[in-house]
């Protein structure tokens, strides 16, 4: 611990630097006068992975991400706060991810799963533990 | 090329800082730098509207369709690629890691952020098979606090040396300069009289910076080697 007798102790201090910073700034220099250097196309093995799964009608790929977009609620809203335990909370949080939408989304997306109708009545049976 | 991508599965695990850093570091050299943002987030995206200043060129692109077409216009654009890959794996990852040079892990030393680098590292090796080849990635230790170093930071620091994971030796430090670039400026044109620590976090996102060129350039020649 430095002292702080006089008051030195709070005075703020330069930032040392390495002692081979000349070095480094030389070497960040030397890089940035790198010039562009264009990769070519797909790569060969890409293309090869896509051909052999085409050739079995398959994909190696899912389709382009889609990124949620902030829906507008139609009509008027409501809060709905609650707490939950953590199990159930990870269970929920991490389906909203997976369908990429918010959770009133989320919630919209199991109830119609669920067959729960305009009423809050489900339209078959729902077991409650 | 050099074209750098930064990867892991975790939310804010610094990899938008980090890669703001050493753009930033690279442009201060009037480096030409290109960041192309895949990640839904905007983090970066965001960053350089408001750093309307910095000379750091942002694309946003979020559709695996366009990713190669987009890597090619932008290394043809720029020297430095660098790609802000999303915090959760998707179908861009296979094909930004097939272009990377090098893929960095920005890791936190927590262990939430230690168990998702364990995932990303696991993804990036099914990447290796995919591709059958290796693919160079680098652990970047981030946010941590300088010449500090706690008990749990010690653990799992120990186990990423210990299981050989390779790592960067210069951390990405814990300042509040970093914090305040993300607001959307530039380390330089932070005003010292408003923040701590600006000419540390330069010092920091430099040694960084020169640590990745000499990383990039010797997975060059190694590929160049291998290629003759």
């Amino acid at each position: 611990m430095t002292s702080n007798t006089f008051g030195f102790g709070g005075v703020k201090k330069p930032a040392s630097k390495p002692a081979d910073m000349d070095d480094i700034n030389k070497r960040i220099e030397e890089a940035a006068k790198l010039a562009p250097q264009p990769v070519e196309g797909d790569p060969e093995e890409d293309r090869s992975l896509r051909r052999a799964a085409e050739s079995r009608g398959d994909t190696i790929r899912q389709s382009p991400l889609e990124v949620a977009k902030k829906v507008q609620p139609k009509g008027p809203t409501k809060q709905l706060s609650t707490r939950m335990s953590i199990q159930p909370y990870n269970r929920f949080v991490l389906l909203s991810q997976h369908l990429r939408c918010p959770y009133d989304r989320a919630i919209e997306v199991l109830m119609d799963a669920a067959g729960v109708d305009e009423d809050g009545i489900p339209t078959k049976p729902l077991r409650v533990d | 090329m050099p074209i750098i991508a930064a990867f892991n599965s975790k939310g804010g695990s610094a990899k938008s800082t980090a890669l703001i850093a050493l753009a930033d570091a690279l442009a201060r050299r009037e480096a030409t730098v290109s960041v192309i943002d895949t990640d839904p987030q905007r983090t970066i995206a965001h960053w350089r509207e408001k750093a309307v200043s910095s000379p750091i060129r942002v694309v946003e692109e979020t559709n695996s369709a366009n990713i190669h077409r987009l890597i090619r216009e932008e290394s043809s654009r720029s020297a430095w690629v660098f790609i802000d890959m999303a915090g959760f794996t998707s179908d861009m990852r296979t094909p930004i890691i097939s272009r990377a040079d090098l893929v960095i892990i920005p890791m936190q030393p927590s262990p939430e952020d230690a168990r998702l680098a364990a995932a990303a590292f696991a993804y990036i090796a099914t990447d290796e098979e995919t591709l059958g080849r290796p693919i160079e990635r680098r652990v970047l230790w981030a946010r941590t606090t300088p010449n500090f170093v706690t008990r749990v930071e010690r653990k799992i620091r120990d186990e990423v040396e210990e299981n050989n994971i390779p790592a960067f030796t210069t951390h990405l430090h814990e300042r509040s300069a970093y914090k305040a670039m993300m607001v959307g400026t530039t380390l330089a044109e932070l005003d010292p009289a408003e923040y701590n620590g600006i000419d540390k976090a330069i010092i920091n996102s430099d040694l960084l910076a020169a640590e990745l060129i000499e990383n990039v350039m010797e997975i060059q020649n190694r590929k160049k080697e291998n290629a003759a």
